[in-house]
Parts: structure tokens; sequence; C-alpha cells
């Protein structure tokens, strides 16, 4: 959120365009490095080399403690972050929709219940408890994607029901209704195609603040340590003296590529929120 | 036969200032085939019995008396008992159309979706439907025009759309709240048409809610006038236009720019505190001592009803 004032400067049309662009290319080149990533990487991210290795012709960014070639582990691990990271925003995501809609359609004593049951979800501590489910539980990353998706579907449920409540008032709404159309058809035709926006901007962040949350945990130790996430990559650059040896390139190249990842995401949801603002201010 | 038939509807909406009375006691027969009219002051109601019989009112209202459509009383129904008459039996077209068309989807769809969600109608059929109606309504490139959006359009194409939605499922009545609110006469001249050929083709009765006395002399077969929340006088449209029997109805009409330009002295009642007895009486050239005790009752003279002391 801290970028926004930033973005909200006069000039905005130039700004958008160049950050649109920015984000879009960045994402791209995310999401197609993940996809390909078995043709992209020049070896097998288990193979094992000369540890240790400085970057060389042969290895671009150097070995692992156990040889592993780091950059094959950068290109595979794009894979689990970006998953995490759609995952959980999708379970949040759906959660929330069908949350916020049943709240915010039908109001009333529903809604009471709905958004009370949302009110508890959202004083939980998330960290901490993933922290304390990673101790008991068997440390797997679905287990992560699944425990921050039924959480963090929160503050979506809060967006949509806000939205709903306020599209479910106007007229064409009323006038679905004296065509005698019944509620389930009224919020799929007329409510779920105007929540889009929020949805897709919503989406996003959830994706970027999931991928950081799995790489603090991978970071901390909790992650999943039969996958190389860009997390788990920084937990061991720093326990296994990459970062006493000042091997930066181990630590510091999965670090960039969260930090640009996220960016990305961010920007690009912020782009959405502003085409919404114009289509509302044009309106 | 009657296919609405109004008995003694009163609505009330509870607002902090108090209980506003709406609607008083208002009773209609509506019968099958005709145009009703319904006539009267903004804020006098009108819309109000619309919204009661189509069952859309807001939260705060407070219903009493019967509406009944062929013989079922619409109040006790539940709402997916009325969601089986809405559209297919009885159709509402709104005032402010471009509000009431939803800015997502495609004209054409709009028009079609009464038929797919009442008919089970095949998507693709539907929407030739669709664009064969707006041909029938003289829509001008109907095929083109149904695949544009609502914001595309003027509010007065917008108004035809919505009566194309509102009847292409057939429904036997139509409720047309204000039709021509806000059009230019060449728009309303296109509404006035396209209402007629509903009536011609379909067979469908209107229920036409207006505050335009052109619109109601050439479309209605009888005229209802309204004043603070009650009905003043029905006339077969013949006689109310060669003399109107209630001094409210004579003095609306003079009041028109083309029968004298005379302003009806002193202003609407409020309808949280109305008047006692007869509701027009300050504002009555023929008022006696009567008129502020007693409300008088709907009175038969001939085929006409009227709601004054002077015909008791």
């Amino acid at each position: 959120m801290r970028l926004k004032p930033f973005f909200n400067r006069r000039g905005i049309i130039k700004e958008k365009i160049s950050l649109n662009k920015f984000g879009l290319i960045l994402f791209s080149f995310f999401t197609l490095t993940a996809v390909f990533a078995l043709h992209l990487a020049p070896y097998d991210p288990w193979e094992r080399f000369e540890p240790y290795a400085s970057p060389n012709r042969y290895h671009l960014l150097g070995t692992n403690d156990i040889g592993n070639d780091i950059l094959s582990e950068l290109i595979h691990g794009s894979r689990v972050s970006l998953l995490v990271g759609l995952g959980t925003a999708s379970i949040a995501t759906l959660l929330g929709l069908i949350i916020g809609l049943v709240s915010g359609y039908f109001k009333g004593i529903v809604d009471e219940l709905l958004m009370g049951i949302t009110d508890i979800f959202l004083m939980i501590p998330r960290i901490p408890l993933i922290i304390i489910l990673a101790a008991f539980l068997r440390p797997s990353f679905w287990i992560i994607m699944l425990v921050l998706g039924l959480i963090w579907w929160t503050t979506t449920a809060r967006v949509v029901r806000s939205k709903t409540l306020q599209i479910r008032e106007m007229s064409f709404v009323t006038s679905s209704r004296s065509l005698g159309f019944k509620n389930s058809y009224i919020i799929v035709s007329d409510i779920i195609p105007h929540l889009f926006q929020v949805l897709s901007t919503k989406f996003m962040l959830t994706t970027a603040s999931a991928m950081i949350s799995e790489a603090s945990l991978s970071f901390l130790g909790l992650g999943d340590p039969s996958m190389k996430s860009w997390g788990m990559m920084i937990n061991f650059a720093f326990q296994r003296g990459g970062f006493i040896n000042e091997m930066w390139w181990w630590y510091a190249a999965p670090g960039i590529c969260i930090t640009m990842c996220v960016l990305s995401i961010v920007s690009l949801s912020f782009s959405f929120e502003r085409e919404e603002q114009k289509v509302i201010a044009g309106m | 036969m009657s296919c609405l038939h109004i008995k003694n509807l009163k609505v009330s909406f509870s607002t902090p200032l108090g209980l506003l009375k709406a609607v008083d006691g208002v009773s209609l027969d509506h019968v099958d085939g005709e145009t009703l009219a319904l006539v009267g002051e903004t804020g006098c109601g009108k819309s109000v019995i619309a919204r009661s019989v189509m069952g859309i009112l807001p939260d705060n209202a407070v219903l009493e008396g019967e509406i009944y459509y062929e013989e079922q009383n619409l109040l006790k129904m539940s709402e997916g008992e009325l969601a089986v008459i809405r559209g297919k039996e009885i159709g509402i077209v709104f005032q402010n159309p471009s509000l009431a068309l939803n800015p997502v989807h495609s004209i054409g769809r709009q028009i079609a979706e009464p038929l797919i969600v009442h008919d089970r109608m095949k998507k693709k059929e539907a929407l030739l439907r669709a664009v064969k109606l707006l041909e029938k309504m003289r829509f001008e490139e109907a095929e083109k025009h149904s695949r544009m959006f609502p914001f595309q359009f003027s509010g007065g194409m917008n108004q035809r759309v919505l009566i194309a939605a509102s009847v292409v499922a057939d429904p036997k009545l139509l409720i047309a709240d204000e039709p021509t609110k806000g059009l230019d006469a060449a728009l309303k001249a296109r509404i006035v048409e396209e209402l007629e050929i509903v009536k011609r083709f379909n067979g469908t009765s209107i229920l036409l809610i207006t505050h335009d006395f052109d619109l109601a002399e050439k479309l209605s077969d009888r005229i209802a006038i309204m004043y603070a929340g009650e009905i003043l006088e029905i006339s077969p449209l013949k006689d109310f236009f060669s003399q109107q029997m209630h001094p409210y109805s004579q003095a609306l009409l003079k009041s028109l720019p083309d029968r004298g330009f005379v302003p009806i002295p002193g202003a609407s009642p409020s309808m949280l505190n109305p008047p006692e007895g007869c509701k027009f009486h300050p504002r009555c050239p023929f008022m006696r001592e009567i008129c502020t005790r007693r409300r008088p009752s709907l009175v038969k003279i001939g085929g006409r009803e009227v709601r004054c002391v002077i015909y008791t």
C-alpha cells in the first residue's frame, strides 16, 4: 500500500501506461519461467556438482552447499512460489466471494452471522497461527497453501459484501426482480459481473501477500524442505554458510526474484484498480 | 372479468419523522384488455401502487388491503410464487430507463433474458426472438442495435428497449411507470407508438402511470385521478375530457399550458399529517364547512366514480 501516493500523483496517464507495461512484462516473464521451467533450467535442480562454486561459465549463479546449480533452483523455485501464491488466492477469493455475496445479498440474520464469523477470523494472527500449525503438522506446501487460503478470505468477503449491498439496490436489480428472475439467477447474471474489478484486484493482492508469507515461513525454516521455493533457498543460504562466506549471489538472486514478482503483481492490481476508478468517474 | 383488482390498499412507510401514508385506501378494478391511466402530481403515490403490485417496495413499507390478480392475492404470496407471476404475467416498465438496464450485458441479451429464464428457450433462439420484437417495434437496424450496450443508447432508446424486455414474455398486464418521463416530444411519440403496438398485437392490458394528460389521452380507455394517496375520480376517457367532475380534476386540467395555465393555489399536502376531512379542501374553490370534517367516499354516478361532497 505504500506505493499508492506515488501512483496518485498528477500525470497519471503516462505513469499508468508505463507501470501497467512494467507489471505485465515482469509478471508474464515469471509466469512463463514457471511454466517452461523444465526447458529453461540448464540442469536438474537436484543434480550435484562441485559445492560452493562462484558464478562461472557452467553455473551462471554458482552452486550451493551440496553442489546444486543455483540458477536451476531459482527457475524451478518460481513454480513453487507462484503456485502457493495463486493457490492461496484462489481459495481465499472463492471463499470470500461466496461468503460476501450471500451476506450482502440476503442481508438480515444471515449477514449478521456471516460477518460475525468474519470478524472472528480477522482477529486470528496469521503468521503465528501458521507457525504453530507448521510445528504440529508435517511441513508441506500444500498445507501452507490451504491454511493461508482458509484464513485470508476475510477482507475479500468484506469488500464483496459492501459492493453487493450497493449493487443489489440499483435499479437494474429491481428491474430483474420484476421480470421474475430468481435470486440465484440475479446473483450470477447481475451481481457477479459487477464484482469482477474488486475481485481481480483482491485476487492479485492476496497472491502477492501469500508469496511473501510463504517466503517468510520458509526463511524461518517452517517451509517444505522437499520443495525448492525462493524462501527455502534464502533459508539454506543463511544456514549453510552463504551469508558468512559473502556468496551474495546465493541469497540475493531469490530475494530479488521475490521482490520483483510481488512488485509486478501489485502494480498490475493497482492499474486494475485505477481502471475501475476511471470507469466510476466517467459515469 | 377483471384481471387486476385492488381492494382498499393502504401503504405506509415508517420514517424517522413518523408514519408516511403514501397510499390511503385505494380501490381499483382493471378490466381485461383495457388501458387505465393513473394520473396525479409527483409524490401522490402512483408509483407506490405499481411497486406494491410487483412486490418490490422497500423494507420499511407496511401494506394493508388486498391485491388480486386473477383471483390470487398477490400480497399473500411468497417471493418464489411471485417470481413466477412477475415478467410472465405482469410486466413493469420503470422510469429512469438507463438505470434499469444492466450496463454489462448487451441489449439483445437483456430482452431475451425473460424467454431464457421463464420459457427455458435456447439462447440463440431467444436472441432471434428479441431481434424480431425490436423489428416489430420499428427499431431501426434491430440486428445491429441488439449487439450494443445500454450506455451506447439514448434514454429514449433505452426506454423502448425496456418496454421490449417487459413484453417479450407476453405478459397479460403491463405496468408502465411514467414511461415518457424526461423524453422530448419526438421520443414520446415513439413510446406511444410502441405501447400501441403492444396493445394491438398482444391484447395486453396496460396500467399507465403518468402525470402527462397528453399521454393518457392518446393511450387510455379510462382515467383515474390521484391526489395525496387517494383516488378522487375515475371516468371513461371521453367523459373525463368533456366534463371533469371533481374540483381537483378541473383545476388540474386548467393548470395545463394549453388549457389556461391557471395554477392551483396552495401547496400539495404533507403525507405525514394530511389535512382532516377531504384532503383537497384547503385548496378547493368550492370548499364547504363539512369538507373540513368529513372525508367523502367514492360515489358511483353513471359509469363514473367521484369522491366529493358536491355529488352526495
